[in-house]
């Protein structure tokens, strides 16, 4: 087998669906918030909570088209480069995908289109019905996506055909409720609420910022904020009962997250710190028994490390990555989480709107969640390997490695050119983005939608 | 026929079907895009692009069904079709990619050259997805190298795909999208634009005519076990009554009467066009050049497909999730309908 063609094949999907892992999040967090304010709106008929959502709207345009031109590609791309593993687990993930494409992309796709343009040719209950199919859509479409994921991570619901060697659906429930997957899905879609509302609160702190609609920007960062808040808060509790379940099911990537070689009691959580793989230690800042704290609320809990045949029977993933990201997220997260209750209590005093240097620290806080969203997939996917499809012992399967998984005889040049093209277009993306999401923010809170 | 062969055979026209839908709802956009550049006054350009607004990215979405059709249920033909066409696909994908991105640009930008470049990148990636999607369909009939692996063989380069038959699949293909688009526009817009779109009828009509039976003709001579497939005749004449009915259908509506004629008239034109190519392909899925009798994918071939409790469950599931789609995007169509213009949906 050709390392490099796999190297590159790994590379290139890690950078497609980390890229495009941008925009979705954006996209159910903007939509959560919309289907929030038209409720608001419904129930209160206040029109600032009408505008609030008409403004969401307008980003969400931007951010959906993007998220579809990102992730078209994904699909196509396990039979491109990882054809062993779609001949392999087609009848299971195969069948995820099409049914993604076909029910939870269109409700989004064609109720965004009814948001934008049928505001004023649509009673309020009929807008507000879109509004909850959009919200509904995109998180549906999340949830199958991440069911998927999971699946990879914690597979069920399949037997293996004695004369293909392939996978056959047994049970699509089984398959879609995994062991991993209310956790994970928890922890994206609150991680999604999280990047929807920072951004949401960038947004309000720039009206601040220059003094523009101001009572309007304040309603918003309280409404923005109060969800920043609450998500910030929970996803630390959201993600520890992520690591628990993480630690029954593949106690390797737990054991690599924390960077604990052998097996101990009073094992200790490092703040931050460098693997030295070679040496199998970790130069940081511990704090001692910390981690076997978190783990059961008792100090003397053993810690398993991996060292341990029975944490590295299925091998161990390349430690440095996934201590590292694992980090990141997490201090991107709390970064956050401090950030927007200083910023809630400076609103709640009425001085927020004269702090202007703090104002911009708000501002640049929504790259946080998007920070912690990424590192966070790379902390679970390179986590999961050497295995595309992790290894089951109770249902007497083997897995299959990230290796076999890639397409026989995939040829090098083939590789650089996608890569090369891709990221090309990523790049593009990323300006368009740049270029047009302070367009839309500056022309107003309380700007028209799309007039008939 | 066995149970396994009937959810094979069912599946086969799902995502002839699927394609269909795919050319019928995305070829009118695909078609109005390709060409938006062209129209002379910004007021015009907006004004087709208005037409297609709240539904294009929705129409898209039929060709990504089609395509997880195939991976769920014949995973060897998703897999050799997209690892051999691999640089085929990649072209595919920047059209696919570039389009919802250019959209969004020219949309939001104000500055007269940018705009003018993502209006020709829009055209651009219109063109890309009917033209490779048409040589990728026509590389399945002509044939690729597959090997006993059921794979593209390593021996070939990729310019294998390109044939006379795969290179007039993609030109027409690009004159049936031509064909809707212009029948659209006449649908749905009036005045000036109206008129062009009417202009445009005759010679899209006529070159899509002329590809149309090149397409058949070449087939039927490079593919020389084409007219002994079970449904090939069959296909061959429906299609064909289907084809020349909606060309003269066109022919007769393009100057004047029913507005709305043109656009269905196409359709049965897209429609003919894909019965001829189900009825020249069944049970083919990728033939192959190098043993056409005994490499050739066919969904009825040893382990192509998944086994038929599989096919059976993604049946039931498809059929349910294909009603859903059916009653929102008939509701967005209803909501949606009537005439626009350059004013319709106003910048944002």
């Amino acid at each position: 087998m050709d390392e490099m063609s796999l190297i590159l094949s790994r590379v290139q999907f890690a950078m497609s669906a980390g890229y495009h892992f941008i925009f979705p999040p954006t996209t159910l967090g903007l939509s959560f918030f919309i289907f929030l304010s038209e409720t608001l709106y419904l129930t209160t008929k206040k029109e600032s909570f009408r505008k609030l959502s008409s403004f969401a709207v307008r980003i969400l345009t931007l951010v959906f088209a993007l998220g579809v031109a990102t992730g078209l590609l994904l699909p196509f791309m396990f039979g491109m480069n990882w054809a062993e593993f779609a001949k392999h687990a087609g009848a299971l993930f195969g069948v995820q995908l099409a049914v993604e494409a076909t029910v939870a992309f269109t409700l989004e796709s064609v109720f965004i289109g009814v948001l934008f343009f049928g505001k004023d040719k649509i009673k309020p209950f009929w807008y507000w019905l879109a509004a909850f199919f959009v919200f509904f859509g995109s998180h549906l479409s999340g949830f199958i996506i991440i069911a998927a994921n999971s699946w990879m991570q914690t597979p069920g619901g399949f037997s293996i055909d004695p004369v293909t060697g392939r996978m056959i659906m047994v049970d699509f429930w089984a398959f879609n409720f995994n062991a991993s997957v209310l956790t994970r899905t928890l922890h994206v879609f609150t991680a999604s609420w999280m990047v929807g509302s920072f951004l949401l609160v960038a947004c309000a702190a720039w009206f601040l910022k220059h003094e523009k609609e101001v009572p309007l920007a304040k309603t918003l960062m309280t409404f923005a904020g109060i969800i920043a808040l609450v998500t910030a808060i929970s996803q630390p509790l959201i993600g520890h009962a992520s690591t628990l379940e993480i630690e029954k099911t593949q106690p390797a990537k737990g054991a690599a997250m924390e960077g604990i070689y052998e097996t101990q009691r009073n094992a200790p959580l490092y703040a931050l710190g460098w693997v030295d793989e070679k040496n199998q230690r970790v130069d940081g800042i511990p704090l001692p028994g910390m981690l076997s704290f978190f783990y059961s609320f008792d100090v003397n809990f053993e810690v398993k490390g991996m060292n341990d045949p029975e944490v590295s029977k299925h091998g161990i993933p390349p430690v440095q990555w996934v201590f590292q990201n694992f980090r990141l997220m997490v201090l991107a997260g709390t970064s956050a989480l401090a950030i927007v209750a200083l910023a809630l209590l400076f609103h709640y005093q009425g001085t927020l709107i004269r702090k202007k240097k703090s104002l911009t620290i708000v501002i640049w806080a929504a790259v946080l969640p998007y920070v912690a969203v990424v590192t966070g997939w790379f902390t679970a996917e390179i986590g999961r390997q050497p295995w595309a499809i992790y290894p089951v012992e109770a249902m007497n399967y083997a897995g299959l490695s990230t290796a076999d998984a890639m397409t026989k005889n995939m040829d090098q040049g083939y590789v650089w050119f996608s890569l090369i093209a891709y990221f090309a277009i990523y790049a593009i993306c990323t300006i368009v983005f740049l270029r047009f999401l302070p367009v839309i923010v500056k022309k107003g809170l309380d700007a028209q939608l799309a007039q008939h | 026929m066995t149970e396994l062969m009937f959810w094979q055979s069912f599946w086969f026209l799902i995502i002839g079907a699927a394609i269909f839908i795919f050319l019928w709802l995305d070829g009118f956009d695909l078609g109005i895009g390709m060409t938006m550049p062209f129209l002379k006054s910004p007021e015009h350009r907006l004004a087709s692009l208005n037409a297609i607004w709240p539904v294009w990215d929705g129409n898209e979405l039929y060709g990504l069904i089609g395509g997880g059709a195939i991976f769920a249920t014949f995973p060897v033909v998703f897999a050799a079709l997209l690892s051999g066409l691999y640089p085929w696909v990649v072209l595919l994908l920047i059209g696919i990619m570039m389009r919802p991105i250019a959209f969004e640009a020219w949309n939001q930008e104000k500055e007269a050259g940018f705009k003018a470049l993502w209006a020709w990148t829009f055209a651009a990636s219109s063109f890309l997805i009917p033209f490779v999607a048409g040589v990728a369909l026509g590389s399945t009939i002509a044939g690729m190298p597959i090997n006993a692996d059921m794979a593209w063989d390593k021996g070939h380069g990729f310019w294998e795909a390109l044939s006379p038959l795969s290179v007039l699949c993609g030109l027409s293909v690009v004159g049936i999208v031509l064909l809707q688009g212009s029948a659209y526009l006449v649908k749905r817009t009036s005045g000036d634009l109206q008129a062009q779109a009417r202009k445009d009828l005759m010679p899209r009509t006529i070159f899509a005519a002329v590809t149309l039976v090149l397409v058949l003709v070449t087939a039927v001579i490079s593919v020389p076990e084409l007219l002994g497939k079970p449904l090939a005749l069959v296909g061959i004449i429906a299609g064909l009554v289907l084809i020349l009915g909606g060309l003269a259908g066109v022919w007769m509506n393009k100057d004047k009467g029913n507005e709305a004629a043109p656009y269905w008239f196409s359709s049965a034109v897209t429609a003919g066009t894909m019965v001829l190519v189900g009825g020249i392909q069944f049970p083919t899925m990728i033939r192959s050049t190098i043993d056409p009798v005994n490499y050739t994918l066919t969904i009825f071939k040893a382990g192509v497909s998944n086994p038929a409790n599989s096919l059976a469950f993604i049946g039931f599931v498809g059929v349910g999730a294909l009603a859903v789609v059916w009653v929102i995007t008939f509701f967005v169509y209803r909501l949606f309908k009537g005439k626009v213009d350059h004013k319709t949906h106003a910048h944002y």
